[in-house]
């Protein structure tokens, strides 16, 4: 993996074998399981839906953003409480996590990381599998501007605004749309400051 | 060992639980603040919280953790901060996840060590029965009735509970 020079580079590649070992691990053990036929027809008819409703593909791609920033706040707790992680040392650990615990975990995918940025605060996530496009054939006229996994970039969003990471997450590719790839980019806009409590003046 | 109480607090520094057991003064002020009737035994008293309390409280964790933190100098993982003190009359625990909540636990004093038993409730009970939620909002009170029974149901069948 391409990276910028970190002060820990060895503990941060035993903390990606780490990642990977408790991402399986608990992507074998501890996750429920749905049938995956029951995702991607739920997920499908409920894109069906907002294209219906919303008739403007722009909005229905805004409308899935938010819909996945609001399970993405929920979904890093869940994620944290079966996980058992802490802080990551570097936005490098945490792209890592994303990819092997985070996603393995709630879609048994492991995207690859690739792409970093000379400042390293922009990766991109290749998926060459997508659960949720299992049936999915895009009509002509979506084909140009419906980004049909949208949700996911904003579960990332919402997942690392949580763990104070303001991050800016799109589609660049999707093999839906003919390209030769799924991609999306990660941007790091800014490191949030924790809440401090109001002083009673 | 007794467990005193337990508070919540969310990201924005708000008490969003508080639930004590073994009150002795339960039974001397019944100030019920909540909408909903609370199911109280005589030993335990469910209010949201004297706000000040809370607060005080929650000035004291936040206090402790930035202080252990800036005089640790390292580059370690922030969960091997602060996480329990002991006075004479009571020893307090605290968990905090990384996504924001933080759990606060007082004891007696001679609670052994309670890290795991809130990492648990954090896991098997606030995950589970306020995030999983969906119609609830985030950083709200909790009021969610299942969660209260689940927890109380947990902290009885701690091993040294009295």
């Amino acid at each position: 993996m391409q990276g910028t020079p970190q002060p820990r580079s060895t503990g941060s590649s035993m903390q990606m074998q780490r990642n990977k070992q408790s991402g399986d691990d608990i992507w074998k053990n501890r996750t429920d399981k749905i049938s995956a036929e029951l995702f991607a027809l739920t997920y499908g008819s409920l894109v069906a839906q907002l294209v219906k409703d919303y008739e403007e593909y722009s909005e229905v791609n805004t409308q899935l953003d938010k819909m996945g920033y609001n399970i993405g706040g929920r979904l890093i707790e869940d994620f944290i409480a079966k996980s058992g992680l802490t802080k990551c040392g570097s936005f490098a650990d945490t792209a890592d996590t994303i990819s092997k615990v985070g996603f393995k975990m709630f879609l048994g995918i492991t995207p690859a990381i690739s792409n970093w940025s000379a400042d390293g605060k922009e990766f991109s996530l290749i998926f060459d599998e997508n659960p949720l496009t299992e049936f999915v054939e895009l009509p002509d006229e979506a084909v140009r501007e419906l980004w049909y996994s949208n949700i996911l970039c904003g579960v990332l969003r919402g997942a690392l605004e949580m763990v104070l990471l303001q991050v800016e997450c799109t589609f660049v590719s999707d093999v839906l749309r003919g390209d030769d790839s799924t991609e999306i980019r990660v941007k790091l806009v800014r490191v949030l400051d924790e809440e401090v409590p109001a002083s009673d003046e | 060992m007794t467990v005193h109480s337990i508070h919540i607090f969310n990201k924005k520094c708000e008490c969003i639980y508080f639930t004590e057991w073994n009150n002795a003064k339960a039974d001397a002020s019944k100030k019920d603040k909540l909408l909903e009737q609370s199911t109280t035994t005589a030993e335990e008293k469910d209010v949201d919280g004297d706000p000040e309390t809370a607060k005080l409280v929650y000035g004291v964790v936040f206090s402790l953790r930035n202080m252990a933190s800036k005089l640790r100098h390292s580059l370690q993982n922030s969960n091997q901060g602060f996480s329990t003190y002991k006075t004479g009359t009571y020893k307090l625990h605290y968990f905090e996840s990384p996504a924001g909540p933080k759990l606060v636990l007082i004891t007696d004093p001679n609670a052994p060590n309670m890290a795991e038993t809130l990492q648990s409730i954090y896991a098997s009970v606030y995950v589970e029965h306020v995030v999983k939620n969906a119609l609830v909002k985030p950083n709200t009170p909790i009021r969610n009735q299942l969660f209260r029974s689940t927890l109380d149901k947990y902290v009885r069948n701690l091993p040294n509970f009295e």
